[in-house]
This record gives C-alpha cells, sequence and structure tokens, in this order.
C-alpha cells in the first residue's frame, strides 16, 4: 500500500485536481467522453421520474427509433412500463419503478469547519487554464476572496459572483457560474488551495 | 466560527437490478435545483435501462435485434452503446464481444429482475461482434445474422455518465451503481473522494482506498452474479467463463469505459489486460487467479 503522506509523481498532495494527464481523445476513454456528450446534448423524452420539470427537449436526432427501415412498435409488453409515447403526466410515478423504491431525497446539513486567522494564496487549475486566489481569514471566518491573477481562457469577469457566493457560504464549495464551468473549476479549486492552509 | 452551509442530499432507487444511490452537495439555496438534478439523473438511468435492457421484449434493443440483414437507425443514446461496444470489441479482438447475448441467456443470465421472467434463447449462438455492422457517418446499425446484444458491460456505465452530466454543477457528488462509481468535485471538506476497494478474494474486506475526483472507478468481478456454471464474465473466444483474473477495477474519467475496459481486461488477463488500459486512457489494478496483483504505471497515484 502506498504511503499516504509521500509526494505524488503528478506534482504535490493536490494532484487529484489537475486530472489525469495525457488520455487521447482516439483512446476508448476519449471515446465514451465524447459520446455520453453527444447523448446528453440530445437529452430525453420523458423525465421518467418525478414532477416532469427536468425534462429536456428532445432534439429531432435523438428521437427513438427513427429507421432506416423502422423497427415495429413494440407488441408484446411483459414488464409494466410507460406509455408507447413514453410522455408520462406530471407528477405521476411512472410504473418501470419498482415500488420499493420510492424516491426519498433525505437531507443532513454538513458542517464546515473551521478557519484559521490569516492570509492564504491558492492557485487551481481548470480545463481551460488556472488562477490565484487571495483569502483572508479573521475570527474563524472568511472575510475577503481576490482574484488576484487569471489565466483562463474567458474572463474572470464571468464568474464575478464567486468570491461573494464564498463569503456567503463560508466554504470553498459553491456551485458553478452557469455557462462558466471551467472557470468557476478552477476558481473552487484556487479557494479551496488557500483554504486547505487554514485548516 | 462558521455556519452550517452546505447540504448532504441522498436518494436511491433500483434500476438495472442494481440499487443507484446519489449523493449530493449543495448550498441551501440550491436546494430545488438539487432535486431537479437528481430527478433527472434518475431519469437518465430508467431512459437507459428501457433502451439497452436485453431483459425487456419491449426495449429498442430487443426490437432491433429482431431486424436481420438491413440497415436500423436506433435512437441516439442506442446508436452510442452499440457504436462504443462495437469499437472496444475491435480493439481487443473479441475478448470484449456485445454479441455475447445468447450466450449469456444460455449461460443461465436470462431473467428480467423486475418481471422474474425467464428469457428462453431466442437467436442461435455462435454470432460474434464482426455481424454487427455500424455505420458511423449514417447513425445505422445492420445485423449480419440473427443475434443478441448484450450492452451489460456498457449501458449502466453510460447511466452513470449521464446521471454525472446532470450533477456537473454541483460542489461534490456520488453515484454508486453497484460495482460502478462516479465521484464528481470534492468532499465536503474539499478533497477528493476516498472510495474503498473490496477484496476480490475476501468476505467484505478492504483491499485499498482510492481518492478520486472528477473519475469513474467500476470493478468486475467474479463475486457476483454467479450462475450455475460460471461467473457472469463470458470469454468471448472461449466456451466458459474467463478464468483467469479474479478482479479487475479501472479508473477513467468516463464510467462506460471503465466499466467496458474492466470486463475486456478480466478476459484478457494480466498482461495483455493491462497493456490495455494503458492504451486506452485508464488506470487500474487486477487481481489475478494466482494471487498476484498487477496495476497500470498511473494506479499508484490514486491509492490512499
Amino acid at each position: 500500500m502506498a504511503d499516504p503522506n509521500r509526494t505524488d509523481p503528478r506534482g504535490g498532495e493536490q494532484w487529484w485536481r489537475k486530472g489525469k494527464p495525457g488520455r487521447l481523445k482516439s483512446s476508448m476513454v476519449g471515446i465514451s467522453a465524447a459520446a455520453v456528450l453527444g447523448v446528453y446534448a440530445a437529452g430525453y423524452v420523458s423525465s421518467g421520474d418525478g414532477a416532469g420539470a427536468t425534462v429536456k427537449a428532445a432534439s429531432p436526432a435523438s428521437a427513438p427509433l427513427a429507421t432506416a427501415t423502422a423497427i415495429p412498435p413494440a407488441t408484446a409488453t411483459a414488464a409494466p412500463r410507460g406509455p408507447a409515447g413514453r410522455t408520462l403526466p406530471g407528477g405521476e410515478v411512472p410504473p418501470t419503478v419498482a415500488p420499493t423504491a420510492t424516491p426519498v431525497t433525505a437531507r443532513t446539513p454538513v458542517a464546515a469547519g473551521t478557519y484559521k486567522d490569516g492570509s492564504y494564496t491558492g492557485t487551481g487549475v481548470g480545463p481551460h487554464g488556472g488562477m490565484t486566489v487571495a483569502v483572508a481569514v479573521e475570527g474563524g471566518r472568511i472575510t475577503s476572496v481576490d482574484i488576484t491573477a487569471c489565466n483562463t481562457r474567458w474572463p474572470c469577469s464571468r464568474i464575478s459572483e464567486l468570491p461573494s457566493r464564498v463569503l456567503a457560504a463560508q466554504s470553498a464549495q459553491v456551485q458553478y457560474v452557469t455557462r462558466a464551468t471551467d472557470s468557476s473549476v478552477a476558481f473552487v479549486r484556487a479557494v479551496s488551495a488557500a483554504l486547505e492552509q487554514a485548516r | 466560527m462558521t455556519t452550517v452551509t452546505l447540504q448532504r442530499a441522498t436518494a436511491a432507487r433500483v434500476f438495472m437490478d442494481t440499487l443507484v444511490a446519489f449523493e449530493v452537495l449543495h448550498e441551501d439555496a440550491d436546494t430545488e435545483s438539487a432535486d431537479r438534478a437528481i430527478n433527472e439523473a434518475f431519469g437518465w438511468f430508467a431512459e437507459v435501462e428501457r433502451t439497452c435492457s436485453r431483459f425487456d421484449p419491449a426495449s429498442e434493443l430487443r426490437r432491433l435485434c429482431e431486424r436481420t440483414d438491413q440497415p436500423v437507425r436506433p435512437s441516439a443514446l442506442l446508436f452510442a452503446a452499440i457504436a462504443f461496444a462495437v469499437e472496444l470489441a475491435e480493439r481487443t479482438n473479441g475478448a470484449f464481444d456485445p454479441a455475447v447475448g445468447a450466450r449469456m441467456e444460455a449461460a443461465g443470465f436470462d431473467t428480467n429482475y423486475r418481471t422474474g421472467e425467464r428469457q428462453p434463447q431466442r437467436t442461435p449462438g455462435g454470432a460474434m461482434w464482426r455481424d454487427i455492422e455500424v455505420d458511423r457517418e449514417g447513425g445505422t446499425v445492420r445485423l449480419r445474422r440473427p443475434l443478441t446484444i448484450d450492452l451489460g458491460a456498457v449501458a449502466k456505465g453510460m447511466a452513470v455518465d449521464l446521471a454525472a452530466r446532470a450533477f456537473a454543477g454541483f460542489p461534490g457528488f456520488v453515484i454508486d451503481a453497484g460495482g460502478d462509481i462516479f465521484a464528481g468535485g470534492t468532499n465536503a471538506d474539499g478533497g477528493p473522494w476516498v472510495i474503498g476497494l473490496r477484496d476480490p478474494s475476501g468476505e467484505g474486506t478492504l483491499a485499498g482506498r482510492v481518492a478520486i475526483s472528477d473519475a469513474a472507478i467500476c470493478t468486475s468481478g467474479d463475486y457476483e452474479r454467479r450462475a450455475a456454471d460460471g461467473h457472469h464474465i463470458l470469454d468471448p473466444r472461449g466456451s466458459g467463463s474467463a478464468t483467469e483474473c479474479i478482479g479487475v477495477t479501472v479508473i477513467a474519467e468516463s464510467a462506460m469505459a471503465a466499466d467496458a475496459l474492466a470486463t475486456a481486461a478480466f478476459v484478457l488477463g494480466p498482461e495483455d489486460g493491462i497493456a490495455l488500459l494503458e492504451e486506452e486512457g485508464a488506470d487500474g489494478c487486477l487481481a489475478t487467479s494466482d494471487g498476484r496483483t498487477v496495476t497500470t504505471r498511473g494506479f499508484e497515484a490514486y491509492l490512499r
């Protein structure tokens, strides 16, 4: 078993933030990642679940069974399942769900740690560049977060609300800015790196 | 002192004969969007199951398998799953083979877990992946002879990957679908998720722990889903179950790739299996039936 305190060959204790280097797009992992993105973008017809609020618009390309030579619709239906149109009325639990598996979401608060007072800097790298932040802690609370260097592909103004989210949450774990995920990733990693020194 | 800020939402349901469990970290203000994401993620599992099930006569996969010798254009989801499976079959020269469905049925893996109904063997054995013709430009599939496609090693991983997209905006989340796990973002302490590896030969003991973030970890082993005369990983090139390995664990950024590569490596055995993982952009470790453990060069970096 590896020594948990060793320095990782990928460069430091936070190697896991940097992602796996050097897999090729043409590798099976690269092909799989691209295929999943395509399927996700196409969406699905029925939410298959709950209130139906999560239904994504299905593009024509994803319409099931658009056939070069059409697959005939199912005639035998042994297993209980939704209507052939696969669009379930809002709020109805679809019949494909096992009765013992009622979707119950349980919630428990996660206590954030107490931070040591001081000034800390941290650097985080996302899929398209990195950034450095300065974080100040006074009286155990994060009192300021400044982006001191920004080398991301897109301007840092796109994530301008994230520092205030850190202050509100008193944690690096804030929700990303929509449509600015890559910059958000770098920011959250930078703040996490800074706050790890404050633990 | 800091205030309590993060919520940990958990939910679990059964899909594909497996308990699918989600854990999502979110802020108080994002409770609604977390619930929406959880619903959407379960919806992806439902969608993949009803599309790719080998046990449901009404699944799109089963209906596709009834069409021989003519090009068929499946949904984007089914086409992606089949194209991926056939590509891996080609690269492993058949050590991984989605056309193994008929022999899975013959070996006793033929019961729909939801209905308990058995699916008698419908297609003759002897078919192989070369009998599945995939036209990537046209998005069509043509079966050259009657065969049963099995997407067991692909579909669950794809569902995990799709669910992971649904959770992409949250600070941290874990999807656990039986042997397939995806851990995204960070845990509540801002560190990587630490996942325990089950000892393939032991009784619930841990062989080790790995730290991952935005990555999937999948295990193929012979300790689950045994039929009368073998486990569920058949060697498509021979007549019975693969015997050289007792467990393979694979880490990759995609669960579909990790699961399928684990299955392929299990069949290929230690030398070729590890070479495959390194070639295809994954890391992993493999336990052999004679008691050895072999890993990819990058695997040790994940160990805790």
